[in-house]
């Protein structure tokens, strides 16, 4: 079954498993047509409640270097309802970590800014040994603004948010996961395979509480 | 009653510090451990990037002073406002949206844990020691510790170190998350500074204090107004930078 055509997602379902690809290589930008076109696809992929999982990844060598900041700036600065605006932009992605079957975000390269905001939403996280992290904002004297502060937080403690987070910098795939961002770090070239049989042994409806159980009992870590 | 606060203040390279002066204990005299009027006059600096937290000498705090608590009560004293001004003293610290990083070395108990507990990085010496003793007294913690003990270590630890005052060491309060990093004891002070510069020297008060705000509201606002805040807080911050990133690249056509 394939679906509808956007410019910036790739966005198909095979096998009742949804797969939405940020589509604007080589750096898959999160630009404002990318947050309209989340915003049209939200009733579709919220509709598709018989779906076994949603894999999220990003064209290419990186899932997305972020927000577009020089598309952004301007548009925040001169727009009245700059404020809705940003809401709504949140609600594009928001609603993905209410979704009642997996969401798995598939991370290779850079995964940076509003793109790990974006991952954080997801229950799930994948990542390959070259993948990079970090919420820069802080640096470009912004903060982390759809979500990524409480998320990261919530993960990893509040003492290792604030550290990332106000130092803005980078941090690796074993970081990652020893900070609990991502739950497994694979070849990259496996990594959608994984996340397929991951998404495939999964045991019906996602729930919040099990998070931890799920992890323990079908993620199969790399060794 | 001079003198009864031993509490001192200091700012160094931006970083606030507030050193717990009643060795060898440093008992905290009482509940308000310092009057509130004084730590809003320390932290009205607008250069302040943050508050670091230890004890004079070899311990953190060996917490309230048992003894002044209990002649209080059969003083008739007003002890419920007593302790809610140690509980409003905490709130303050936390409400100024500055990053609060305690070092932790020796004795951390009762309400001198309950300090800890409010900060949101814990560094702790090798030879660090935590309890939660006052069940043993009659009493239960007093200062949010029965709140913010379950929120760091999760219910089971949290428990168990409150109805048993059981004391641990360093290393198994970093197994349960009640500490974040251990050091070797003579460089705890100097480990929590210079993490507190590394993470605030470059960046401007206002974008440290969107941080910890966004971070604050998570736990305190429900959850839709949480992000209506996070939204507005970017909002204004990004307009400001706008602004700066045209200005500048005005500057750069008038100067070519």
């Amino acid at each position: 079954m394939v679906t509808r055509k956007f410019d910036t997602i790739d966005w198909c379902v095979n096998d009742q498993i949804g797969h939405l690809v940020l589509n604007q290589p080589p750096s898959n930008k999160m630009t404002v047509a990318f947050f309209s076109e989340m915003t049209d696809l939200k009733g579709e992929i919220t509709g598709l409640t018989s779906l076994k999982a949603l894999i999220i990844s990003g064209k290419g060598r990186h899932f997305s270097s972020g927000a577009d900041l020089d598309e952004l700036l301007p548009e925040i600065d001169r727009n009245a309802g700059a404020e809705s605006f940003l809401q709504s932009n949140y609600t594009a992605l928001s609603y993905l970590e209410t979704l009642p079957f997996p969401v798995i975000s598939v991370i290779r390269g850079a995964c940076l800014g509003s793109a790990l905001e974006l991952a954080l939403f997801s229950h799930f996280r994948f990542c390959g040994e070259e993948a990079v992290f970090g919420l820069p904002e802080t640096t470009f004297n912004l903060i982390p603004g759809i979500g990524g502060i409480q998320r990261f937080a919530a993960l990893s403690r509040k003492a290792r948010a604030l550290d990332y987070i106000l130092t803005g910098r980078m941090f690796d795939a074993q970081r990652a996961l020893e900070l609990g961002i991502v739950d497994a770090i694979w070849p990259k070239i496996k990594l959608v395979d994984e996340a397929i049989v991951f998404a495939k042994q999964f045991p019906g409806r996602y729930e919040k509480g099990m998070r931890e159980v799920y992890v323990s009992r079908y993620v199969r870590r790399k060794r | 009653m001079k003198g009864k606060h031993q509490i001192e203040w200091e700012i160094r390279d931006g970083i606030g510090i507030i050193t717990i002066s009643s060795p060898p204990e440093n008992y905290l005299y009482e509940p308000a451990f310092v009057p509130l009027e004084s730590l809003k006059k320390w932290t009205a600096d607008p250069s302040l990037k943050g508050i670091l937290i230890h004890g004079k000498g070899k311990h953190f705090s060996a917490g309230g002073d048992l003894d002044r608590l209990f002649s209080l009560i059969t003083d008739n004293h007003d002890l419920k406002a007593y302790l809610a001004a140690g509980t409003t003293l905490l709130e303050y610290l936390i409400g100024t949206d500055l990053p609060l990083v305690a070092a932790i070395q020796g004795v951390c108990f009762g309400g001198g844990l309950e300090l800890a507990l409010a900060c949101h990085i814990r560094i702790a010496a090798e030879n660090a020691l935590f309890a939660s003793p006052e069940t043993g007294h009659g009493l239960i913690p007093g200062m949010g510790g029965t709140v913010r003990l379950p929120e760091t270590v999760g219910q089971a630890q949290a428990l168990r170190m409150i109805l048993t005052g059981d004391m641990i060491n360093a290393e198994e309060a970093r197994m349960i998350g009640l500490i974040d990093i251990i050091v070797p004891r003579h460089e705890v002070f100097d480990y929590a500074f210079n993490m507190l510069r590394k993470m605030t020297d470059a960046l401007p008060v206002k974008v440290i204090r969107s941080v910890l705000r966004t971070l604050r509201n998570a736990t305190t606002l429900p959850a839709e107004q949480a992000i209506t805040e996070e939204n507005r807080i970017f909002c204004e911050l990004a307009k400001e930078e706008a602004k700066r990133r045209s200005a500048e690249s005005e500057k750069n056509r008038g100067d070519a």
